[in-house]
């Protein structure tokens, strides 16, 4: 899983060298591309090589003055150079590099940054590797503009976005070179997409077919069939017995912490058993009953309400939301196993109240990264784990088992600390009308009304957003108070609501109504954490806060490991959120060429019109169908990519709706048949492979706008250049 | 102020535009602004090329500010167009287009600059005057007994602007919210709603009420020895919020920061704290917050809220506004605080939503455009027709009146009759070239010879077929293709004619354009054009670092 592909290096040295060259190239936007030839092995070939994501300039600004420089591109515009679109090469070339990350099994990359200030990253993402290169184009701007929106919202999908955002750049590039205008492009383009769109939205697997086809439903109701005689019965009992059931459990610290995620790939399926079945056997008798009583009374309407809308899925059992999270792990089947067990800890510990219509709260999810484990060590833990100095050990070995009084505090605790949106006064100035009056003493009383107020209100714990100076650290400690710094502020809010604290932000502002109960707090495990640092354990009577705790011996693979697992955790719960699915592993890209390759029969192809707009969508559809064969090629599943798109395209053709890519390639090597039967390495295993519908078809949405975007630009302005810089540039510049 | 550089003596420059680096720059300019007109128009990026914020554009307010221009002619070009787009908001690439087509033209013609100003100036005169008319064909009246018009005047500001990257029907429902939120602000005198319960009492205030000392300036301050200036302004917010919970104040609005003690005291005691409001805010605000004058009997004492600026005395009484409830409004993962109204002042909230702040900023200026818009047919509820029908209906008018009134003009305003039919030829050309700035790459413009509408029609036509064929409707969409017309490509000359009124017509124009916006921007466009045409001198100061510029005649 740790491959190593291609080096990037973002040097000032590197791209300085190639200013030179970059303006000589007429009415371009330069190129840099040194960091090319050092990867003979990189999988960047078949792309414009002379371009790349490091524009560089030439000038340095000293000062602004009034005036403007005006790039004049040939940017795609009338006659001159339209298949010089710089806009378009740079993003393809941008794409180009994050090709590696597509599909399950992702590449590593170093991002090497020799100038000093940086050091090096190792990054696994799309979005990761944007935002660790220097991007001076604006293209490259808009591109991560573009991402960092499309993160924000879904966390996951963003490498579908990059991808599919550099296949049209060069659709729409080839499109160009061909002499075809933009606006038939863009209107061919937006037709294309919106078609497809439609048709997956026509074409996609509601969560319960994905799980009744799996076996598990079913199976479901058969039981609740057999049992509907005593279900009324027991769900009157149910709540009385899930309070007796919740107050016992939720003061047991520690309880809850499972091991899960020391899976191999192919051990996959024994483990998803095993875990089916522990967590059968930890459900509570009325637990089970409950929930299959409320199935019960609302059965005779299920189906259609499970088809239309997503708040019924709050019924489905631990196995089916295990299946799903499995369908829709993506390679990161570990890290999902950790997802999976996180939601089966929330629905434990929120028993009976259901979180938010759904079986599993994303929002309320944390995570602690810890380094020097393997990365078999990764578990979920009810509550929240995190690290405090390991001064504090003793100390909260004592506080455990205690029901604890906790503040919360939204910044740092120290006098010096104000809130945001303050200024200090300047210019103050004291006098004094007796000379030799004693100036108060301020630091002292501040730590001393601090504690006296701590102590009057018995606070045993504080939960920090920032950190506590040390002076009140060393107080606290004597006097037997237990501090976390650095606590998330969406886990504070959790904090808070469970202990039924408000956050505040100056300690002044204490009165007993802010102070919150029935905080416990333990050491999460002995020995972890690097001798200075000691892992702790918050758990809050009605929270369903849950912690990841994701470890591993390579302390910058850790990023990226909780990247993934909070890929994997949106990905479930936007697949629980849809209530749908697209079927995954290239399938629905798969159908959007067949249905790419109906309009081309059915719409019109003659006339100038209809010809480019043929022109346009068969290149639309040999961009999903790169995006496919890049998938299977990086899935081991094609040797070459050459076979990759044979494959692909054999499927494209073949209207039989049977015809998946796994047959075809099945087709292709009849000898490895028996592999993928047994979902052997490098194969696909039996488990179906799903998307996130509203992720994919936002992704593909957004990438094409983008696209547009460019495409539809065909002036560069530069403002706030002065004098100085104008000199000696090229005749494309002109100063407005 | 430092005296020890030579005082550089002032720069003048005759006859500006003769000057071939001016005509460059303004034809840079004209070609820019050009490119951008329209659905099919081009977008520009702008950026700092250090790696700032990129803006991808092609709206003229958007445009024109964020370039800084060298040279005071094109300076004297786009502030007058930012001018009018901040009165009208619309038709300001139209005003720009025109303007620089009009010294472009007066250039080529061999003609005193200033005389060709006198001719425009007069033809202005001449479109002013049949524009204005009542029968005036290329003129709609705008129905306000159904919605049709206003979508209509809506969609043609929100289609034109391609970054707002949206689809037909994305664009069709901003489309109905803009009308709708446009009809909710517009008041009405018939409704009479009966409120059940009190309104909640607002306090607004426009200073920081942060803690700290807003309005300190840059003087120092004495304080005794004992005193701690942060603990007496906290103390002072303190009573401040003691008066507004024994005032009966729900609601606290600040457009800066609130103090978090203050705001914990006063959530405690059950008051709503909106902080950070922006200044933006504060105006619709004041407005809805503010009491009709019509319902004294309820609340006598609360005039309209007004925002407080100082946390030093007691808030007067009359200081207050009210609300009439308040509520959360989801929007996404936002959840708003949303004020409705006691008694019925018309203030709404459209919220815009987009995938990228790219496509976003435009969508928003684009919106508030298409208000704008919106706004001026309450006062003229007149439309001109869109997709370049006006202007080449007008090139028409223009060149068949100016033949007619030819004796009379050159009488009147002294020049020479060659003269006076030159300009006007290059003031009709000028119109005629802003109508073909909205051909695509695959369109070309016609224009019949009856009603003198432009005609947009496939560039490369199949072999065999001739453009008469080809014509579906004219840019407007209010003619659709008859059998009986005759077509001419749009600027290359023909006889004038005058362009035939268009009657007993069922159809509706597919495309309308503010009337007062674009009648403006034809006045600036000509007036802006004639400045600089008279511009004997530019005199610059090279002293300071932002070159002033005086022009003399």
């Amino acid at each position: 899983m740790f491959k190593l592909d291609v080096l990037i290096n973002i040097t000032e040295v590197i791209s300085h060298q190639c200013r030179k060259q970059a303006f000589m190239k007429a009415g371009r936007v330069c190129v840099c591309n040194a960091w090319l030839p050092r990867s003979p092995s990189n999988k960047l070939g078949g792309l414009p090589r002379n371009s790349s994501a490091h524009a560089c300039r030439e000038r340095a600004r000293p000062e602004v003055c009034g005036t403007l420089l005006l790039l004049e591109m040939p940017w795609g515009c009338g006659a001159v150079g339209g298949e010089q679109h710089a806009g378009l090469q740079q993003l393809i070339a941008l794409a180009a590099a994050t090709k590696s990350f597509l599909g399950p099994n992702k590449s590593y990359k170093f991002v090497d940054d020799q100038a000093g200030h940086g050091g090096s990253f190792l990054v696994c993402s799309p979005s990761r590797l944007l935002e660790h290169l220097e991007l001076s184009c604006p293209v490259s701007q808009l591109l991560l503009e573009t991402v960092q929106a499309h993160q924000k919202a879904f966390c996951t999908g963003a490498g579908t976005l990059i991808f599919l955002a550099g296949a049209w750049s060069l659709a729409a590039l080839e499109c160009l070179r061909d002499g075809i205008p933009v606006c038939d492009i863009v209107s061919a383009l937006t037709e294309g997409l919106d078609s497809c769109t439609e048709a997956c939205r026509m074409s996609c697997v509601t969560v319960a077919e994905a799980i009744r086809s799996y076996g598990s439903l079913k199976s479901r109701q058969a039981n609740r069939a057999h049992g509907d005689a005593t279900s009324v019965k027991v769900s009157s009992q149910s709540a009385t017995g899930s309070d007796v059931f919740h107050s016992s459990s939720a003061h047991l610290p520690g309880q809850a912490a499972s091991r899960c995620g020391s899976l191999r790939p192919d051990q996959e399926h024994k483990a998803l058993a095993s875990l089916r079945h522990r967590a059968r056997l930890r459900h509570s008798r009325y637990f089970n009953e409950k929930e299959e009583s409320t199935g019960a009374e609302s059965g005779s309407e299920r189906s259609p309400r499970c088809e239309s809308s997503s708040s019924h899925l709050c019924d489905l059992g631990s196995e089916d939301v295990a299946f799903l999270g499995s369908t829709v792990s993506h390679g990161s089947e570990n890290l999902m196993n950790l997802v999976i067990e996180a939601s089966r800890i929330q629905r434990e510990n929120s028993e009976g109240r259901l979180l938010g219509g759904t079986v599993f709260d994303v929002s309320k999810l944390a995570t602690c990264l810890v380094e020097g484990l393997w990365e078999e060590h990764s578990c979920v833990t009810s509550g929240l784990v995190t690290f405090v100095s390991v001064d504090q050990a003793s100390l909260i070995q004592g506080l455990t088992n205690q029901s604890l009084r906790v503040a919360i505090f939204d910044g740092d605790l120290s006098e010096k600390y104000r809130h945001l949106g303050f200024r200090k006064p300047s210019g103050v100035r004291r006098v004094a009308e007796v000379s030799n009056a004693p100036r108060p003493l301020r630091e002292g009383g501040w730590l001393e009304r601090v504690l006296d107020t701590l102590l009057q209100l018995e606070v045993n714990l504080l939960l920090v957003n920032g950190v506590v100076c040390t002076h009140l650290a060393e107080l606290c400690l004597r006097r037997g108070i237990a501090f976390v710094e650095r606590v998330e502020s969406g886990v504070l809010q959790h904090l808070a609501e469970a202990t039924g604290a408000v956050p505040l932000t100056y300690v002044t502002q204490m009165s007993e109504h802010c102070v919150g109960e029935g905080a416990l707090v333990a050491i999460w495990r002995e020995g972890i954490g690097d001798g200075r640092r000691v892992a702790v354990n918050i758990r809050a009577g009605r929270s369903a806060l849950v912690t990841a705790v994701i470890t591993s011996t390579v302390q910058s693979k850790l990023r990226s490991l909780e990247d993934r697992f909070w890929g994997c955790a949106h990905r479930l719960h936007h697949s629980l959120r849809d209530g749908k699915l697209l079927r995954g592993g290239g399938e629905v890209e798969l159908d959007c060429i067949r249905h790419l390759r109906g309009l081309l029969r059915d719409g019109p192809s003659t006339g100038a019109c209809g010809q480019n707009r043929s022109a346009v969508l068969q290149r639309m559809s040999h961009g999903w169908m790169d995006y496919i064969a890049t998938l299977l090629w990086n899935s081991g599943e094609c040797s070459s990519k050459l076979e990759a798109w044979d494959a692909c395209s054999r499927a494209a053709e073949q209207q039989v709706p049977g015809s998946t890519l796994p047959t075809v390639i099945s087709n292709l090597h009849p000898q490895l048949n028996a592999d993928w039967l047994e979902g052997g390495r490098g194969g696909r295993s039996a488990t179906p492979v799903y998307d996130n519908m509203t992720v994919k078809l936002e992704a593909w949405r957004r990438a094409l706008d983008l696209v547009l975007i460019v495409l539809q630009t065909d002036m560069e302005i530069i403002a706030g250049s002065s004098h100085r810089d104008t000199e000696g540039l090229p005749a494309h510049f002109i100063i407005l | 102020m430092s005296r020890l550089s030579k005082k550089q003596p002032s720069v003048c420059t005759a006859a500006p535009l003769t000057d071939s680096n001016v005509s460059q720059k303004l034809a840079v300019l004209h070609q820019i602004l050009t490119s951008c007109l329209g659905p099919s128009g081009r977008l520009k990026q702008i950026h700092n090329d250090v790696g700032g914020h990129v803006l991808t554009t092609s709206t003229s307010s958007v445009l024109l500010k964020a370039v800084q221009l060298s040279h005071p002619v094109p300076k004297l070009l786009a502030a007058a167009v930012l001018n009018h787009t901040s009165r009208f908001g619309d038709c300001g690439l139209f005003a720009g287009v025109l303007c620089s087509a009009l010294l472009v033209e007066a250039r080529r013609l061999m003609v005193e600059p200033p005389a060709v100003a006198t001719v425009y100036r007069q033809l202005l005169g001449l479109c002013t005057t049949y524009l204005t008319q009542e029968d005036c064909s290329c003129k709609v009246r705008v129905e306000f007994s159904s919605s049709r018009d206003l979508l209509t005047l809506t969609r043609s500001v929100l289609t034109s602007k391609p970054a707002c990257m949206l689809t037909q029907v994305e664009a069709e429902h901003i489309v109905l919210q803009v009308v709708q939120a446009f009809l909710l602000t517009v008041p009405s005198s018939t409704t009479d709603v009966e409120r059940l319960g009190a309104d909640l009492r607002v306090a607004l205030f426009s200073t920081s009420l942060a803690g700290d000392l807003a309005e300190e300036g840059d003087g120092s301050l004495e304080v005794h020895g004992e005193t701690i200036v942060e603990e007496a302004v906290l103390q002072q917010l303190l009573e401040l919020g003691e008066q507004l919970v024994t005032d009966g104040v729900r609601l606290l609005a600040c457009q800066k920061v609130v103090h978090p003690v203050l705001r914990h005291m006063l959530r405690g005691r059950g008051l709503v704290v909106a902080e950070r409001l922006g200044l933006a805010l504060m105006e619709p605000f004041v407005q809805m917050t503010g009491m009709e004058k019509a319902e004294p009997a309820v609340l006598t004492s609360l005039s309209s809220a007004q925002p407080v600026a100082t946390f030093q005395v007691a808030v007067p009484f009359s200081c207050y506004g009210c609300v009439g409830t308040l509520g959360v409004h989801r929007c996404g993962s936002r959840e708003l605080l949303h004020l409705l109204p006691a008694g019925d002042p018309a203030v709404c909230t459209l919220v815009l939503c987009h995938r990228s702040e790219t496509s976003l900023d435009e969508l928003k200026v684009t919106c508030q455009t298409a208000e704008q818009v919106l706004r001026q047919t309450l006062k003229e509820p007149s439309a001109l027709l869109g997709g370049g029908c006006t202007e080449s209906h007008l090139a028409s008018y223009i060149r068949h009146k100016s033949k007619t009134v030819v004796t009379q003009a050159t009488s009147d305003l002294g020049c020479s009759r060659s003269d006076y039919l030159l300009a006007a030829e290059g003031f009709c050309h000028s119109l005629e070239a802003t109508a073909r700035a909205l051909e695509s790459d695959t369109t070309v413009s016609l224009m019949d010879l009856c009603h003198a509408h432009r005609w947009p029609t496939s560039a490369a036509p199949p072999p065999g077929v001739s453009w008469a064929e080809l014509v579906g409707s004219c840019g407007c969409g209010l003619i659709s293709g008859q059998s009986n017309m005759e077509w001419t490509p749009l600027g290359t000359g023909h006889e004038p004619f005058p362009p035939a009124p268009l009657i007993n017509t069922a159809s509706q124009p597919h495309v309308l354009d503010s009337f007062p916006a674009k009648l403006n921007a034809l006045q600036v466009a000509v007036e802006t054009a004639n400045l600089i045409l008279d511009l004997k001198y530019i005199i610059q100061d090279k002293n300071e670092l932002f070159s002033s510029c005086q022009s003399g005649v």
